[in-house]
């Protein structure tokens, strides 16, 4: 019986009329010959000759799911290898029906049947396996062709920096301090200045000069731009900016060295001195400068601390086997580098709200709390066990301390030192006993006396270790 | 045997976009392993690849590779944070070249990995190799992913405002032919493949795409060529022009990502919906994502029609009572500890749980108010078959529902809305375009509406009998498991080896012409058809079946058509084939893009 399904709605909606020829209505009309419904799109068959007519036709080129294998494949290869002269593989069907596959290792993959196809390469590997063109080397080439044209000129121009420098230095060291009127006679002197006649508009922003946009000198490439503030095309950068970035790392100079130079920044930051630059000097000579000591300083920042901080206790956290908690130490360690997180967490949150942080630094922080708190819960089980398995061993060595030393009342102890006595004394009188037997060859009667003499030193010795030392007063 | 077949699927020789993408993510985000606490890093995208990679990746899946902070090239109020290292995916657009130099001469990270979602062109790597005075970029690559991948099978362009052009009729806007052909060229790359270009003759857009891919390939040869490894025989590109098949985005669809689609719209940049509008929803509520590689229920139910569904999604609150009833009663420790073990899964199903209550309870509302069941029935019973024969039934029904008549015993009806009723009656109009007796224009006098009255000559100018493909691969009002003549007998055996075995279903007769035309290709019986021209040269033997197919629509495809295609894949072994287009359509969409071009037309 076929089922009709009306997409849950059961409330009547009007019938469709439907295909009556090809499939039965609800029940009433079975077909005649069940015997013969295609396995694959289940078309009822007058005949198993319609039948098969029918799946050579129609069904060969598709293998569908419903097709046992074998025959998929048996009659697959079969017509392709006798019809195709590209066969993949071959197969050779027994009289089982099983088939056995033969590989040959040239011709049309996509021919073949299922089996083969999936384990050839170019099937089952394009997937997978995206491609990427990496075009580093191209761009590193178009950088130095680059390069190359500039760092000569770049090289003057760092010269040039290199000398206002030396002259600082030098004429600080003789007087001990330099007017305004030394430095622009030696900044003058610094190169040749562009003949101003010629231009006519800053050759940065392309404005024309003017009676309000005048022509400037850059002091260290000697063009002339115009000084328009908000433009940036030139500025005057303050010599005391100059000598920090120039100056060499405190690390590979002496103390004396570094202490000379202390003195002439103290001079330089109260005498506002400066050198006019233009945009393009700036970035040739300065950038990657400042740049480098950018990376460096917030290479070691509160925030990079907070996540190497992260990073360690994780990664040990991760180094520690897992699954089993071995000894109390171990645990211990777990409990407290657990402890350590939870710690950074509460002290992100406070950086949080205490320092002023711009919108970039509170995401990150964000993220690093988002991580700790989520890696501290997915690994919370463990924590938990670990931290059980620690008061576990907490109690166990309670109880031990505390069945060790087991405390009896004074009642107790005057009973049961009376019964020791009498334990004692019975223990003399049966060994007495004992002994006599043994002169008269009573042997039958030893035997008792032998295992009650036992009872007695049992309950004896069991008495004298629970008074302990008590045991005698 | 079966077991054979099992292993074989497992060997993952699908076509899945996911696990591409995936792939692409892995090489790029790839972490250090010995340098730990170096790995931190930012990850920059532009307007396109943050979609990109927001539809096949999360926020935690990032940080999992240690990507701390994500941010857009355009954003320029970003700090400088000259510890962290950083890794762009950008599409290499011109703009975004310029943005990217002028980011790299003032760099705001400590160094850089380049990533191109498509091919560079060499003055644009010139361009980027110039600003670089700092020499901190180390690395610039070319990766394959200019598309938007929203099911395993399914994608589409990444920016494409109207894939119908207003300029012309038949002609492209300049921006959304480029974007379809990156988005075809990167697809192809990815995908390994070396493909025949086909499409169809009666499009001139089609023969325009077709070209412009031909053209990247050939201009790209060297690229082509290296791909490996190697396949012996060709995939197949098919280039299709939505304008054959009107009906399907116009028809109803039953199942649940279609119905999602139709009703509340899926939003194509991040597979969102938007659900804000109503009242008293929860804040985590407000958007949901539609993602089946994040969602186990969707990911089962997504392909499921609305019967199935109601009983899945039954099964998911028994399961989910079940669970919490366990922990509603915590009376030992032991309890306790397992339900705060658990509270983190607990608290996700539930909330996927009112997610998939919220869009099916939204679903059924919309159903019943708009009266879809009454309405879909006569869609399915009027488009389901060639035969005009009814058509004095049909007009009538129709007349029903435009003009709200009450039922025949007297009640009145819920009017219907505008949108609906013109969609009912370009069906009829597409249905009946060339029967004589046709009261096209009677109806539309009598609605005597300008949205009526403008729209449907546009509909039948843009997609009407003259505009189609004729002939046996022209079908559009096909039955599922069709009946008539021999050439519906090879969509029948078709649709029932794809389709459940021995059902029927009044809502879901109508078979999209996709399916009769990709049965076509998979079977080797495209020869000689003049329907489907090749572009240059093509050595493909002309009776051999494809077992790998890209289709292309353009002006947008169906989810209902992605369905489609997901059961072909799944039902065959040894096919594979991907579904895209320029957006994905649903009726409201379908016919405001054509109303927004027509109207110069």
């Amino acid at each position: 019986m076929s089922k009709r399904r009306v997409l849950g709605k059961s409330d009547g909606s009007p019938a469709i009329p439907r295909p009556s020829t090809l499939l039965p209505q609800n029940g009433q009309a079975k077909p005649q010959n069940e015997d013969f419904i295609c396995p694959m799109c289940n078309l009822p068959m007058k005949s198993l000759a319609q039948l098969n007519h029918h799946v050579d036709s129609l069904h060969l080129n598709i293998p569908s799911q419903d097709t046992p294998l074998d025959r998929k494949i048996s009659k697959n290869h079969d017509k392709r290898a006798t019809s195709s002269s590209l066969p993949g593989s071959t197969v050779s069907t027994t009289r089982s029906g099983q088939p056995q596959h033969k590989r040959v290792d040239n011709g049309i993959w996509s021919k073949c049947c299922l089996q083969c196809l999936n384990d050839f390469d170019g099937w089952n590997g394009v997937i997978g396996n995206a491609p990427l063109v990496d075009k580093t080397d191209d761009f590193n080439r178009m950088r130095k062709t680059k390069r190359e044209e500039e760092s000569l000129r770049n090289l003057v121009l760092e010269r040039r920096v290199q000398k206002v420098f030396n002259w600082i230095v030098e004429t600080f060291n003789s007087s001990g301090r330099f007017s305004e009127s030394e430095l622009r006679a030696f900044e003058n002197q610094l190169t040749d200045w562009q003949d101003g006649h010629s231009v006519s508009e800053c050759p940065i922003c392309h404005t024309d000069f003017g009676f309000f946009i005048r022509k400037h000198h850059c002091r260290i490439c000697g063009d002339i731009v115009c000084g328009d503030l908000r433009k940036g095309c030139s500025m005057v950068i303050p010599l005391g900016i100059i000598f920090d970035l120039i100056k060499p790392d405190e690390n590979t100079t002496s103390k004396n060295q570094n202490g000379e130079y202390e003195k002439i920044e103290h001079f330089l930051k109260k005498d506002m001195f400066g050198v006019r630059v233009c945009s393009n000097c700036k970035r040739r000579v300065f950038n990657k400068r400042v740049f480098e000591i950018d990376k460096l300083k917030c290479e070691n920042g509160e925030f990079m601390r907070s996540y190497k901080m992260w990073k360690m206790i994780s990664n040990k956290i991760q180094t520690e086997n897992m699954t089993e908690i071995k000894n109390d130490e171990e645990n211990a360690m777990l409990v407290s580098l657990f402890t350590r997180l939870d710690k950074l967490a509460k002290q992100i949150q406070n950086i949080k709200s205490e320092s002023q942080l711009s919108i970039d630094e509170l995401k990150l922080y964000n993220t690093l709390e988002y991580a700790i708190v989520n890696y501290v819960q997915a690994k919370l089980p463990i924590l938990r066990k670990a931290q059980e398995e620690k008061l576990a061993r907490e109690r166990e060595v309670l109880q031990e301390l505390i069945n060790g030393k087991p405390k009896l009342s004074m009642r107790d102890l005057r009973e049961k030192r009376e019964k020791l006595m009498v334990l004692n004394e019975q223990k003399f009188v049966v060994e007495s006993m004992y002994q006599d037997f043994k002169k008269q060859r009573r042997f039958d009667d030893l035997k008792a006396l032998d295992s009650n003499l036992e009872d007695i030193e049992r309950e004896i010795q069991q008495l004298t270790e629970e008074l302990g030392d008590e045991a005698f007063h | 045997m079966n077991s054979v077949m099992t292993t074989a699927r497992d060997l993952s020789t699908e076509m899945d976009l996911y696990k591409v993408a995936q792939n692409y993510i892995e090489k790029m985000l790839a972490v250090d392993a010995d340098n730990d606490d170096k790995n931190i890093r930012v990850l920059l995208l532009d307007e396109n690849t943050a979609s990109i990679i927001s539809l096949v990746s999360t926020q935690s899946d990032l940080l999992k590779k240690e990507i701390y902070l994500v941010d857009r090239l355009e954003n320029e109020n970003r700090d400088k944070l000259r510890n962290l290292k950083c890794i762009c995916f950008l599409k290499p657009s011109d703009l975004t070249v310029t943005r990217l130099s002028q980011e790299i001469s003032n760099p705001k990270y400590s160094s850089y990995e380049i990533y191109f979602n498509n091919i560079i062109f060499k003055s644009r790597l010139e361009r980027l190799a110039e600003s670089d005075d700092l020499e901190i970029v180390n690395k610039v690559v070319e990766v394959f992913q200019d598309y938007y991948v929203l099911n395993k099978s399914l994608f589409t362009c990444t920016n494409i405002m109207n894939p119908v052009s207003a300029s012309g009729i038949q002609t492209w806007d300049p921006l959304s032919l480029e974007s379809s052909t990156e988005c075809l060229t990167s697809l192809i790359l990815s995908l390994n493949m070396k493909p025949v270009i086909k499409y169809e003759s009666n499009s001139k857009m089609a023969s325009k795409l077709a070209n412009a891919l031909n053209y990247e390939m050939t201009s790209n040869s060297p690229l082509f060529e290296q791909l490996s490894p190697k396949r012996d025989t060709a995939p197949l590109v098919l280039i299709m022009d939505r304008k054959n098949d009107p009906v399907t985005p116009l028809l109803f669809p039953w199942t649940y990502q279609s119905m999602i689609n139709e009703l509340l719209g899926i939003n194509n940049s991040n597979n969102s919906v938007d659900l804000s509008y109503l009242p008293n929803i929860g804040e985590e509520l407000r958007t949901v994502i539609m993602n089946e590689t994040q969602d186990p229920f969707y990911a089962r139910s997504m392909y499921m029609n609305f019967g199935d569904l109601s009983t899945l999604l039954k099964q998911y609150v028994d399961d989910y009572k079940v669970k919490t009833k366990t922990n509603s009663n915590i009376s030992s420790i032991k309890d306790m500890k397992f339900f705060l073990e658990n509270y983190p899964e607990y608290k996700k199903m539930s909330l996927n749980l009112s997610k998939h209550m919220l869009l099916t309870s939204e679903i059924d509302k919309q159903i019943n108010t708009q009266r879809v069941w009454e309405t879909s029935e006569f869609e399915q019973t009027m488009c389901s078959n060639a035969d005009i024969s009814h058509h004095e039934n049909d007009v009538s029904e129709l007349e029903s529902f435009l003009f709200d008549s009450k039922r025949p015993d007297g009640t009145p009806t819920n009017p219907l809305s505008e949108e609906i009723k013109l969609k009912l009656l370009s069906l009829y109009a597409l249905k009946y375009e060339t029967y004589p007796n046709n009261r096209l224009n009677v109806l539309l006098k009598r609605l005597n509406n300008p949205t009526f009255s403008n729209f449907i000559p546009i509909l039948l100018k843009y997609a009407g009998q003259k505009s189609r493909i004729t002939g046996e691969d022209g079908g559009i009002f096909n039955k599922l498991g069709g009946t008539v003549g021999a050439a519906n007998q090879v969509a029948a055996l078709f649709s029932n080896i794809s389709g459940n075995n021995n059902t029927e279903n009044a809502f879901m007769q109508h078979q999209p012409r996709i399916a009769n035309v990709l049965d076509k290709f998979i079977k080797g019986k495209h020869a000689f058809n003049n329907n489907f021209v090749s572009v240059g040269k093509d050595n493909t033997d002309s009776k051999m079946p494809f077992r790998e197919i890209v289709v292309f629509v353009i002006g947008g495809v169906c989810y209902e058509e992605a369905r489609l295609i997901e059961e072909l894949n799944k039902n065959h072994d040894g096919i594979r084939i991907v579904l895209g287009g320029t957006q994905t359509l649903n009726s409201k969409l379908f016919i405001d893009n054509l109303r927004e071009a027509g109207s110069n037309w």
